[in-house]
């Protein structure tokens, strides 16, 4: 829940993190509407969200939901931090730099209330689910494999 | 949602190898007395001083040796 508001700004829509990368892509002068960029996504793309969303509308799943997410949440904020960096030295408006700067800091603490206090109580109170978390969490660093080799291969072509 | 006792979630949480979460609202003071505000439901301090971002943790631990006896 705690993550979820800091995801939802808190309270302030300003800071709603959906917004400020809408934000960010229209500075950029990017399509910010829902699916804009769909049809040019790569598969890899929308394989992750669909093995995201096949873990979420499962109840059997959700343990494989919660290590997926705390996956994502525990390899962002060193990331982020080279992507702003990267968009820093491309030029790229500071809104859409702000966008990845601010998950260095709020998925530092995202990344430790998903392991502590989703995972870790999830299996604390259903100890039985504990191969599914880390089935969820190996499903993500599977996928987002698949897109940065993916994205390698088109860069270095 | 179960009522949970309140000691059953602390305002501070020391995580292994990792940073001090704060749930609510503080003030930190830095090493050079300068004063920031926490912005989040839960924050998180940087303990191992390698943060690009300080007070704040960003992560960084994770790329540091684990200290002896852990």
């Amino acid at each position: 829940m705690e993550l979820q508001y800091d995801e939802y700004g808190a309270g302030n829509p300003h800071r709603l993190h959906a917004h400020l990368f809408a934000k960010g892509l229209a500075a950029s002068g990017l399509d910010s509407e829902y699916g804009a960029y769909l049809d040019e996504a790569p598969l890899e793309v929308l394989m992750q969200n669909n093995v995201m969303s096949l873990f979420g509308l499962n109840r059997r799943l959700r343990a494989a939901s919660l290590g997926f997410h705390a996956a994502f949440e525990a390899t962002s904020s060193a990331p982020s931090r080279k992507i702003a960096r990267g968009l820093q030295r491309l030029d790229f408006p500071p809104e859409m730099v702000e966008y990845y700067t601010e998950h260095v800091e709020a998925d530092s603490v995202h990344e430790q209330l998903a392991v502590r206090t989703m995972c870790g109580t999830l299996i604390e109170e259903e100890p039985e689910q504990h191969a599914n978390v880390w089935f969820g969490a190996w499903a993500y660093l599977h996928v987002e494999d698949l897109y940065g080799e993916r994205m390698l291969t088109e860069w270095s072509a | 949602m179960n009522q949970q006792a309140p000691d059953e979630h602390p305002d501070v949480i020391l995580c292994p190898d990792g940073p001090m979460l704060l749930r609510g609202e503080h003030v930190i003071e830095d090493e050079d007395g300068k004063e920031h505000s926490t912005t989040r439901p839960v924050s998180a301090v940087c303990r191992c001083g390698a943060s690009g971002i300080k007070p704040w943790c960003d992560g960084t631990h994770k790329t540091m040796r684990k200290r002896p006896g852990r």
